[in-house]
This record gives C-alpha cells, structure tokens and sequence, in this order.
C-alpha cells in the first residue's frame, strides 16, 4: 500500500527524473576547453639578422681605359643602383660611359643606328659590361661583342632572376647560360630564403679577400669555364628543388669573360654587406686591368694612350697640307687633339700623311709590315698591285709609339684615303689587323 | 460538482493518485529543462565562401564569431571556409578570434576547396578540421612588398623627425621584419597541431600548398570530411544531441538590418540636423542616408546596398577613404605584409 508520504514523494522524483532524460536525450557531456598552447612569440627574432659588416676596400692599381656599360638594350637597371661598382671602376681611373639610354627600340631604322653605336663604342673600349638587357642581342650586335673579346676586351655579363631579361642569346656565344631559376637555402640564409649566402670561393684575383658574399636574389649558372663561387652545399634550385653545386659566378669560354647570376648585391646598400663591397672592388680591378688589342680598324681609339698629349701628324711633304688639316679635324671631331708638325718626335703618336714617293720617310713601319712600295705596290696579303689609284694604310703599334702610316699615289687619291679613314669606310680596304689598301676607281688591277 | 468533484474522487484513490503526480512530476521536469535550457541545443553554422582576408572581411567574419561566442543556444560552431588568406595582421586577428570562441564551445572547420596561409591560420584556432581529398591547405608564409632596391628620396619640402619616420624601417630591417612574421605564423601551427604535425619546421615554411590528403597525412588537417562529419565532430564535441542547426550568417544578417533601421529611422526623421547626417554618414555633409535608403527600396543597385550595409556595420570608421588627408602632399601606403596564397604570380 503507498503511504500518503510516498504518493507525494513521487512528484519530485518524476519531475528529477524527466529533467534528468530530457538532459540525456539532449545532452551527453560538457565541453571542456582544451589548454591554450604555450606559445613564446616573445622569444621570436629573425633567423640570422643580416650582417651590415664592410671590410676596408684595396686600393685599386690607376689605370686608364674605358668601360662602356650597356644601356641600349632596354636594361632593367638605373644608373644609380650601379654607382657603387662605377665609382670604384673610377677610383682606378678608368672612365665610364653609357651607350645608350635605356630606352627599348623597335624602328628598324634605329636599331642600325644602335648598331653602329655599339660598333663604335666597342672600337674605344677596354671593357664592356652587359647587364640586364630586355632586348636580346641581334647577330650582328653579338658579333661586334665577340670581335671585342677576340681583340682582349673584358666583358662582364650580368643576369638576375628577379629582374626581366633577355641576356641568354649573347652570353651562349661565350659558352655562358644563365639558368632559369633562382637559388635558395632555408637552412644557411641572410634573413630571407632568397637571400644566399656564398663562402665557397675558387681561388683567383676576382674571390681575393672574400670570405662571405651574400646574394639577394640569385640564379644559377652553367659555363664552358670554370666556376668562381658556389652555393652552400644545402641550396636548391627552384626549377630542380634539389641540392646541388650551383654556381653564382663563373667564367666564360675565356678569362676575358666574366658571368654573374646576381646584380643586387653590387646595388647600394647591399654593396655594404659582407663582404659584397669587396667582390665590387675585385670586378672593378679585373675590369679595368683589360690588355685589349686596338687595331686599324679602331681608329682614332688606338691612341687612347696618347691622353691630353694629342698626336702629331707628319707630312711627307708640304703640298699635303690639305690632308693634313683634314686629318686634323677629323680627329679633333673625335676628340683626339692633333698638331701637324715639321719634325718627327719619336716619342709621341703620330699620323704620316705621304705620296708612295715619300715612301722611305716611313721605312721602317713599313719593313715592320712587310710591306714593299717601288713599281709595285707588295704586301703579304695580296700579290703585287700596280700603285696608280690606290692608297696604303698601316698601323704601327709600336712598344712606346702608336704610328699610322696613309700612303698614296696622288695627293687627290691621298685625300680620297683620309675622307675614307674619317668616315670609317676603310674598314672595307683592310687586308689585316694592322693593313690595308684602298683602290680608287682609276686603279689598276 | 461536475469534473472538479470527479477528480476529486479520482484522487481519494491512491493508484490514481499517484499517477497523476507522476504525470504532474514529469511535466514540472521537463517545464524545468527548458527553462534552464531552452530549445533544441543547437550548432552554428558559418559559412564563408570563398573570402580574402582583410579589414573589412575580418570586421564582418568577426561578427560571426562574436555572435556564435554570445548566443547560448548554440553549444558548438561549425565554420565552412574558402580563403586564400589575405592581410597579416587581419589574419591574425581572425585566429585570435576563433581560439578565444573555442574557450568557450568547440570549434570545427571544413576546409572547402582552398584554405591556405592566413585562412589556414585561422583554422589554427579550432578544435577539430576537416578537408576533403581534393581540398588545398597550407601555404604557411608571409608575402611583402617594399620599395625597389634604391628607394625614392623624400623631397626637401618634407620634413619628419627622424630618419624612419616615412618609411619606419630600411630594407634590412624589412626583410628581418619578413621573417619575424614568418617564424611567428609556423609557432601557431607548431604549438596548434602540436604532435599531430608529421612535418618539420622547415618544411612547413616552404609554404607549400598539400592537396587534403596529404594535408592529414602530415598532420596539417585532423580528418578526410565535409559538412555532416564536422557537425557529428561539434556535437559530440560538444556533448549534444537531437541538435539543431543555426545559420549564424543569416542571424548577423538579421541583426544588422535591425540596426540599419534604427540608423535609418533616425535619417527619415526631419528633425534629424545636417551635422548629425554629416556624424551619420561617411560622405561629410552632403551624405544622405535616406536618399541611400529610397534607391535601395527602389530596387538599388548593389552599391547602394554596400553602402548602407557599411553604413550600419561599421558606423563612421574604416571606410575606404578617398582622400583622408587632403593636404598631405604624399600618397599613403598602407602596411603590407600578408599571409596569403597567390598562386602563381605572374
């Protein structure tokens, strides 16, 4: 029988139990938060903060010359990102020129224009840096550069992955072949994955002194030469994502040709860091030490020497006066200064204008050469020429003197010579280097 | 007499009695229970189609979680995300967001299609993730954008008080900065996934995009799923069942016209002066609401609504802001770090 206690009890208990299923039809548990994780970002700091360390540059060794840098190609860099490496080219006292004005040319009228500006830049120069171009190379510009290194002039090549460029079809011609890739290293870097550290240096002039060079955004590159420094063993390629040996620096088919797979770190302020200054230094010094061959085909150039002194223009005989002065202005034109004088000066550079009469003035150039003038006109080059209608040049490089020898059989055909000379059409008569012959319609063959 | 006497007899037995209040027990229970807990126990849901990260996306993705965090019937959230990433610090935020919401109820999130850099950082934040196969994840990295090697000189006409007044830092400083925000974004999913992360640190900072697989194979996602096993895992997260769901966008949605009709009723009234339509509205003086109000009526466009919906969301601030300065002679340049997923940059 229920107890009237127990009858009543019932209702809380009903009403706690249906509470309790109501709970556990909804409800099974709590939520109980997981511990935040200890998270340190105070003990965060950049990997490896970049070293601002410049080591004292060397002196370079005053030399004079030219380097002409290339800016006709559209090339992706300004002026004054490169007055780090210009002004220690200039520090060995080397002048610098621009050819060009960065702007891309696409009239086919201007590109011969470029053409013939490039020629005749590379005719003055003693180094030529090619950095960066947009626009590749035609044949025929790439020929002028291979003439120029065939003749001992240094040339530099500068590539960077992180800039446009179009550089690949002239640097092939010297065995060099930027890759298209960039470098990185997440282990051994300077504050960036991008940002390489090289300390793996073949011995030579060009890596004297260098412990750490760091790269901003670097290429790899491949050459028939050998390879100048080195990425740490642990660096990847992008385009391979493996590690490898991958070479930032290196040279060409020829110690005339130096290759670069980076232009940042030569740009200020990363020209501060490391050791980045000094390998500018070394490139500037390798630069400005070129043995370039001026040849005939250089004039006025091969009297770069010559300086603020001038050249003396000897006459064979005063009825060419004319010639001379014509000379004269043509290399002033040139901004070679020139003074015709009576009386030969053995230790300056000269320019003899004479008759084929005047012949034994210049004998020993001559003999030098090979050359013969009597009846007949003989030189190694080509079989014996009757002299009527024609003209001689030669070039005499001598240790101390630079000569230029025109010869001609008639003071008109002498004239003919020089306005070929100025306008540099003669370099259509050269049997050679340092010779050749002009003949005039009236020649005889 | 009548039914009133007739329960009365009733009770005189007590079988009877007894039923009844057991009966009367059972619905003092359960009237009980749902006061304390009223409805179903519910999942939110958030839905975030494919967004990048930035103030504004952050501003709106936070009042989501900020509602979720706040209504008590929802017991645990479900967050669907698309997103390459976007701005570092937004980003941030959003992780930050979702962790302090995850103190309170469990957090799960699907990764739909993309979630990379600063949307997986937010995923950081939760308890549970799900991708599908197909899904993309990772991509833990910072992307930055500075001047060019040599930087443009201020002018002399410019005058500030110290040498990294403009710029606030120089290049070297720059790329350290990089890389502080780099090694902060791998310490979250390092300290987040903890030992389910079968990657390396220096893997992970190769900023990889993994396919889902590959993502739970490396720990970088907890489980292969969608939709249905992310509300399974939030329930039992939870501790629920019989739930319902709660769109939560659609509740943000609901509160912010309600606040545009109170700013609204506010604009439609005369009385209301023109300098407090100028505080109202982000056009200056010459900005009204109501005419906003009428085009939007009237079947407005698209911009009208954007601009009402920015006018009640963010009131007066953080709108995109034409000339802010006009007499500064300089262009601003915002802060530009950004966890975020690009694809391949052309």
């Amino acid at each position: 029988m229920l107890s009237r206690i127990a009858i009543f009890a019932l209702l809380p208990v009903a009403a706690v139990v249906a509470f309790l299923v109501a709970f556990f039809v909804f409800y099974r548990g709590g939520y109980d938060a997981p511990a935040p994780p200890q998270q340190a970002f105070s003990q965060i700091t950049a990997s490896s903060a970049p070293s601002r360390i410049t080591r004292d540059l060397p002196p370079g060794q005053p030399r004079q010359g030219l380097l002409v840098v290339d800016a006709q190609h559209a090339n992706a860099f300004s002026e004054s990102e490169l007055v780090s490496f210009t002004s220690q080219v200039a520090a060995r006292g080397f002048e610098v020129e621009f050819v060009g004005d960065f702007t891309p040319i696409e009239d086919p009228a201007q590109i011969q224009h470029r053409f013939f500006q490039l020629s005749d830049k590379l005719r003055q120069a003693d180094s030529f840096a090619v950095i960066l171009p947009q626009v590749s190379y035609s044949a025929s510009e790439a020929a002028l550069v291979e003439q120029f290194v065939r003749k001992g002039g240094k040339l530099l090549l500068v590539s960077d992955p992180g800039r446009p460029q179009s550089i690949n079809g002239l640097a092939k011609r010297f065995g060099v072949d930027f890759q298209a890739d960039y470098l990185y290293n997440t282990v051994d870097n300077d504050a960036n994955f991008r940002r390489i550290m090289i300390r793996d240096f073949q011995p030579d002039r060009l890596t004297a002194g260098l412990e750490t060079v760091t790269l901003e955004y670097a290429g790899s590159v491949r050459s028939s030469g050998e390879g100048l420094a080195f990425a740490s063993p642990n660096t990847r390629s992008s385009i391979l994502d493996q590690v490898g040996t991958f070479s930032t620096m290196a040279w060409g088919d020829s110690r005339n040709v130096l290759a670069i797979s980076d232009f940042t770190f030569m740009v200020p302020s990363n020209d501060a860091l490391l050791d980045n200054g000094r390998l500018v230094a070394n490139i500037a010094d390798y630069l400005t030490d070129s043995q370039r061959d001026f040849l005939l085909s250089d004039f006025p150039h091969f009297f770069g020497d010559a300086g603020d002194d001038g050249v003396d223009i000897l006459l064979g005989q005063p009825e060419l006066l004319s010639a001379g002065q014509q000379m004269k202005t043509g290399l002033a034109g040139r901004g070679t200064p020139s003074e015709i004088t009576p009386l030969e000066d053995l230790s300056r550079d000269s320019v003899f204008l004479g008759l084929y009469d005047d012949a034994p003035q210049v004998n020993p150039h001559l003999q030098a050469a090979g050359v013969r003038v009597d009846d007949t006109l003989g030189t190694p080059f080509v079989t014996e020429l009757a002299p009527q209608g024609t003209a001689l040049y030669l070039l005499d490089r001598g240790q101390d003197r630079d000569m230029l020898v025109i010869l001609a059989d008639t003071p008109e055909t002498l004239a003919d010579a020089v306005n070929r000379m100025l306008s540099g059409e003669y370099r259509g008569d050269l049997l050679s280097d340092f010779l050749g012959v002009y003949k005039s319609v009236g020649a005889v063959e | 007499m009548g039914l009133f006497s007739a329960i009365g007899n009733a009770l005189t037995n007590r079988y009877f009695a007894a039923l009844f209040l057991v009966g009367v027990g059972v619905a003092v229970g359960l009237v009980v229970f749902f006061y304390a807990f009223p409805g179903k126990p519910k999942i939110g849901v958030i839905d975030i189609p494919f967004t990048v990260i930035s103030e504004d996306t952050t501003f709106v993705i936070t009042e989501y979680l900020s509602y979720a965090r706040r209504d008590d019937s929802i017991k645990a959230v479900v967050i669907k995300l698309t997103s390459p990433g976007g701005g570092a610090a937004a980003s941030e935020r959003l992780y930050l967001e979702t962790k302090r919401l995850r103190e309170e109820k469990p957090v799960v999130l699907v990764m739909n299609g993309l979630v990379a850099s600063g949307g997986y950082m937010m995923s950081m934040g939760v308890n549970h993730t799900f991708a599908q196969t197909s899904s993309l994840v990772g991509s833990v990295g910072v992307v930055s954008f500075n001047d060019p090697l040599i930087p443009p000189l201020p002018g002399e006409s410019v005058l500030s008080t110290g040498p990294y007044k403009l710029a606030g830092f120089d290049r070297q400083e720059w790329f350290g900065t990089v890389e502080e925000l780099k090694e902060s974004f791998a310490h979250i999913v390092i300290t987040e996934r903890g030992d389910k992360l079968r990657i390396s640190k220096d893997e992970l900072t190769k900023a990889r995009i993994y396919s889902g697989l590959q993502g739970v194979q490396l720990g970088l996602v907890d489980e292969f799923g969608g939709d249905s096993e992310a509300f399974a895992k939030a329930a039992e997260l939870a501790g629920v069942s019989n739930y319902g769901l709660v769109d939560v966008n659609l509740e943000v949605l609901k509160e912010f016209f309600k606040e545009l009709e109170d700013i609204l009723g506010s604009a439609r009234n005369p009385e209301v002066s023109a300098d407090s339509r100028a505080i109202l509205g982000p056009g200056g003086a010459g900005y009204d609401p109501a005419s906003q109000l009428a085009g939007f009526e009237a079947g407005g466009s698209e911009s009208s609504f954007a601009a009402l919906q920015r006018l009640a969301m963010y009131g007066r601030l953080g709108i995109e802001q034409e000339d802010p300065l006009p007499d500064l002679p300089m262009e601003l340049n915002h802060p530009n770090f950004y966890y975020l997923y690009v694809g391949n940059a052309q």
